[in-house]
């Protein structure tokens, strides 16, 4: 087992380019006599492109993998190989809903519940019943307080107060974690978050997700500063982005340090290089303590617990490079 | 990793993303041919061995094993495949003679690894996608094109899969971090095998559907450059 794993580990070396040429010539030796070996080293190469694809390398991993394992035209087949199932499988995860992880739970219980009332019928009729009590008891309970109340009618009770979301337009930004130390978010509560949640919930379930993005206006929304840079899961200290459930739109505040010569940005916005949204043209603005900084809005109901990448180029675009920018999100 | 020596093996013309062909006033000269001169071979033995008889037999003894494993790997121009190996090794000798100071009879066998894989590399159609085009969020029609075809490809050989095998794929692959652990599993244990094999069954199951899949792109591709 230890053997099988330090063999893993010094194959991965080797697929990243961190061998000697002697150690690189004495593996490729093997690979080539054995042919175990060799499926050992497919399935060692599958797996790290599979943790490429979901973002599970370090940043110095990463970097290798970009600069040496994709050097070679077969391994940049084999990751769009590896991307298009991955979004295939995610797609028909979707579908079908046998392939949720979570269907073994349902199963177990819609087993237990047919098990238990084949092999007892007396537990269909004792929940039957308990299901009447529970039902029957409060209805009477309120029959007879009305009752002795003399039989009001309806029209003439006080008329309740209907709970409505009276929403504010956006004030000036509160600082909630007041931290504005390089590489630390620094969150901002916008709008009234202190409505009940129940109607924030139904609000959002009324809604289409396109609506959102447009009228984050009227919404609760957070601001984070996300300064540029890659940094892997493992890093992702900084350029956290944690959100509520009541946050209808996250606010990212993009410092412009680097390309600071432009006055409108493109940005997109990318899960696992893939792009999820794309902004063609934003103003920039000044912050006081951040300098110039460019404003993306994005509806927390396209944002999941993972990595994020926002790429930012001046507009017109000439031959420098995008700045990235890279957060990562946790819903509370 | 080793460079493998050979530079491209397509015999693709590559055109404009727009389909057109390129003429050209002044055609390229055909590349010529490789030869091993006398003087390289000469050299190849002599780091083999300062002793030339004994450089004779090393070289002899590395070209049978070369053979016979060519051979184990079901290729049926062995002879030819070490021929090229050995070629390999002494055009790469000046370049390598005063970097590599490991054992000799690995260094073929590494670059017999390369030829092996180079013989069972079929062309890629995907090889325009490695160029770097400047505006990365607009793609190419041959892009487009290229990723249509892989989803539909992809798609095509999954359907192609043998219901236990899809499944397994499917099972195998699916869901984050802890999600996945606990799937494999539980998968393992449905199919009453260890861990470790699962993972090299489905690594199988995966050489296939990649085999399937560049063949049924090289074939679209083809289907594509006759109607264009």
């Amino acid at each position: 087992m230890k053997q099988d794993l330090a063999q893993e580990t010094t194959l991965r070396s080797y697929l990243l380019g961190e061998l000697t040429l002697e150690e690189q010539v004495l593996i490729e030796q093997r690979l080539f006599l054995h042919s175990d070996y060799s499926q050992l080293a497919q399935a060692v190469k599958d797996d790290l492109i599979d943790d490429y694809v979901h973002d599970d390398l370090a940043a110095s991993e990463r970097e290798k993998f970009e600069t040496h394992f994709l050097g070679q035209p077969e391994h940049r087949g084999d990751l769009r190989i590896a991307e298009a199932l991955e979004k295939y499988l995610a797609s028909d995860n979707a579908v079908d809903p046998s392939f949720i992880t979570n269907t073994t739970h349902k199963d177990h219980w819609t087993t237990f519940l047919r098990l238990t009332f084949r092999r007892r019928p007396a537990a269909w009729f004792a929940l039957t019943a308990a299901v009447l009590v529970i039902s029957v008891v409060p209805w009477i309970a309120i029959q007879s307080v009305r009752r002795q109340q003399g039989e009001k009618p309806l029209q003439a009770q006080e008329p309740r107060p209907t709970q409505t979301v009276d929403r504010q337009q956006p004030g000036p930004s509160v600082p909630v974690n007041g931290n504005s130390e390089p590489g630390v978010e620094t969150a901002e509560r916008q709008g009234d978050t202190a409505k009940p949640k129940g109607r924030l919930t139904s609000d959002r379930a009324s809604k289409q997700a396109d609506s959102q993005l447009n009228s984050s206006s009227s919404r609760s929304s957070l601001a984070f500063t996300i300064y540029p840079g890659r940094v892997s899961r493992s890093e992702m200290e900084n350029n956290r982005v944690s959100i509520s459930s009541e946050i209808d739109t996250v606010i990212l505040k993009l410092p412009v340090r680097a390309i600071p010569h432009y006055d409108s940005y493109s940005a997109t916005l990318s899960k696992r290089r893939r792009m999820i949204r794309h902004w063609p043209d934003l103003p920039t603005e000044v912050d006081s303590e951040l300098g110039k900084i460019v404003k993306v809005d994005v509806a927390t109901a396209l944002l999941g617990e993972q990595r994020y990448e926002i790429k930012l180029a001046g507009i017109p675009a000439d031959s420098r490079p995008a700045e990235t920018y890279t957060f990562w999100v946790d819903k509370k | 990793m080793l460079d493998s020596g050979l530079v491209n093996r397509s015999t693709q013309p590559i055109r404009p993303s727009d389909g057109s062909r390129i003429s050209l006033d002044h055609p390229p000269f055909l590349k010529q041919k490789w030869v091993l001169t006398p003087e390289l071979f000469d050299g190849l033995l002599l780091w083999l061995d300062h002793d030339r008889e004994r450089a004779g037999e090393r070289y002899e003894s590395i070209r049978s094993a070369l053979i016979r494993r060519f051979q184990q790997l079901g290729c049926r121009e062995a002879e030819e495949l070490a021929n090229e190996t050995l070629d390999r090794v002494a055009k790469k000798l000046p370049t390598i003679v005063a970097r590599y100071i490991g054992e000799r009879e690995p260094y073929f066998f590494s670059i017999a690894y390369y030829v092996y894989r180079e013989h069972l590399r079929k062309p890629v159609v995907m090889s325009l996608g490695n160029i770097d085009f400047p505006h990365p969020n607009l793609p190419s029609t041959q892009e487009v094109f290229e990723k249509e075809l892989l989803d539909f490809c992809l798609r095509h050989c999954i359907e192609k899969l043998h219901p236990n095998s899809r499944e397994m794929i499917r099972d195998y692959y699916r869901g984050e971090k802890r999600d996945k652990i606990r799937s494999r599993k539980r998968l393992a244990e449905r199919l009453g095998i260890k861990l470790a094999n699962l993972r090299l069954k489905a690594q199988r199951v995966r050489t296939d559907l990649k085999k399937c899949i560049l063949d049924c792109m090289e074939r679209k591709a083809m289907e594509r450059e006759a109607i264009m």
